[in-house]
């Protein structure tokens, strides 16, 4: 690992601009965020600067396309509300202890999105980026959560982790080295109920360079173990192969 | 409400406390409130969107998701941290920058390229029927930077730039690109009379 990125912060307060303008990577962005319940002077200044670059996006106000309105109201009526933070869990982050590990799954993560995201962008295609953006600021989120439990998950030759956290009621799958399959099959993810059950929890196939990170459907609260299987192309309602990984959420 | 492209006076010119006091209600979950908040930020979130992202299909749908995202996430706004327009703006300007930069990835779009075809878009801000104060104040603060600080700042603002792919297309040093960004914030800052 590159210690002056993760470990130097001498310079971090020089980001507050860089932050502010949204001219940051995934990782900055986070390193600054992590760095900022402990700095007030970054928080003063930040509070300024926001407020100064919402000035330059108030100045190019425009209508909104007639359909937006109900179209967002719509989405809203079958949007439930994040739960809110509390000051309690800012200082819980700020002193976690086992940022080591997190840092390497956000690394991860935004390796897997990067490379999901070079899949190639035509005028099709665009409903799957945008889907892929929704998906990688799910997975974010997640990591990002204060609550956030990572579970190791082998898989035969690659490696996966489970990210969940109970605040965002959310959990993803981050994995790397995972091996290319025929056209014809996808990998699913289950999520198994404590008898046993297992529901189908979302297909997926690893970018280019073997990497994924992937959101976990379903009931967590009622979900026992995480599994993932090869099934055929579009995915089956229950497992037609033995799970090639697995692991306890208990 | 009936709006026409060239008599609407969208409603953000609206006072910054009624949008931070109607954002407040939104997370407790009312979604009444949330609809008036939605007739006086929805102009400018579109608005700076399509300056951003440009295709006007495209801004819709981040505009759309940006409102929805308004909606979910009122619960962590904090308004100890700021207007609750700036919040929201902040918001737009976040999701923007994700949509163009998933796009440049996948269309492989290099730094040069940007900056070879950057020009700052003020005609394009002309066509929008009114030039009000707010965009006047705006371009001449951005008119008072210096060369390399403008053009930093619009690099990062309005193409959704990191302050890497700033440097490297400037051909500066990282250090200096985060310092012309940040000089060029606080000198908007101080000509805009941003108080935060």
């Amino acid at each position: 690992m590159n210690s002056q990125t993760f470990n130097d912060d001498t310079d971090i307060h020089l980001l507050v601009a860089a932050y502010a303008l949204d001219a940051v990577d995934d990782v900055e962005r986070a390193r600054f965020e992590r760095h900022l319940p402990a700095c007030e002077s970054c928080r003063n200044e930040l509070a300024e600067m926001a407020a100064t670059v919402a000035r330059i996006g108030a100045a190019d106000e425009s209508a909104p396309p007639a359909g937006m309105r109900d179209a967002v109201m719509a989405s809203v009526a079958k949007t439930p509300q994040a739960l809110p933070r509390t000051h309690m869990t800012d200082f819980a982050e700020a002193k976690r202890p086992n940022r080591t590990v997190r840092w390497l799954s956000v690394a991860a993560v935004a390796l897997a999105i990067g490379s999901v995201g070079a899949v190639g962008y035509g005028y099709q295609q665009h409903q799957q980026v945008e889907s892929i953006t929704a998906q990688s600021t799910l997975v974010t989120s997640v990591l990002m959560a204060p609550d956030a439990q990572l579970r190791q998950m082998p898989m035969g030759s690659a490696t996966s982790t489970i990210v969940m956290s109970p605040s965002e009621g959310a959990a993803v799958m981050v994995a790397s080295n995972v091996p290319a399959l025929p056209s014809d099959q996808v990998y699913e993810l289950w999520t198994v109920t404590a008898d046993g059950d297992a529901r189908p929890a979302g297909t997926w196939t690893p970018g280019t360079s073997g990497s994924a990170a992937v959101p976990i459907e379903g009931d967590l609260a009622t979900t026992a173990a995480v599994a993932v299987t090869v099934e055929p192309a579009g995915g089956s309602a229950k497992p037609t192969s033995k799970p090639i990984a697995s692991v306890s959420m208990a | 409400m009936t709006v026409t492209p060239f008599d609407a006076q969208p409603a953000t010119a609206g006072d910054a406390d009624a949008i931070t006091r109607l954002l407040l209600l939104t997370a407790r979950g009312d979604e009444a409130a949330f609809r008036q908040l939605y007739d006086q930020v929805a102009g400018a979130v579109y608005g700076l969107v399509k300056r951003i992202v440009r295709n006007p299909a495209q801004s819709e749908e981040v505009a759309q998701e940006v409102l929805v995202e308004v909606w979910r996430l009122a619960t962590r706004f904090d308004p100890e941290r700021g207007t609750g327009k700036t919040w929201i703006l902040t918001l737009a300007h976040r999701r923007a920058v994700d949509r163009v930069r998933s796009s440049q990835a996948a269309t492989d779009r290099d730094t040069r390229y940007g900056v070879a075809n950057h020009e700052p878009d003020h005609d394009q801000v002309s066509d929008e029927a009114q030039v009000r104060l707010e965009q006047r104040q705006v371009r001449r603060a951005l008119g008072e930077l210096t060369e390399v600080q403008r053009t930093a700042v619009e690099l990062a603002y309005y193409k959704g730039f990191t302050h890497q792919q700033v440097a490297q297309t400037l051909d500066i040093p990282l250090g200096t690109a985060k310092t012309r960004l940040r000089d060029g914030l606080i000198h908007l800052r101080d000509a805009m009379g941003v108080t935060s």
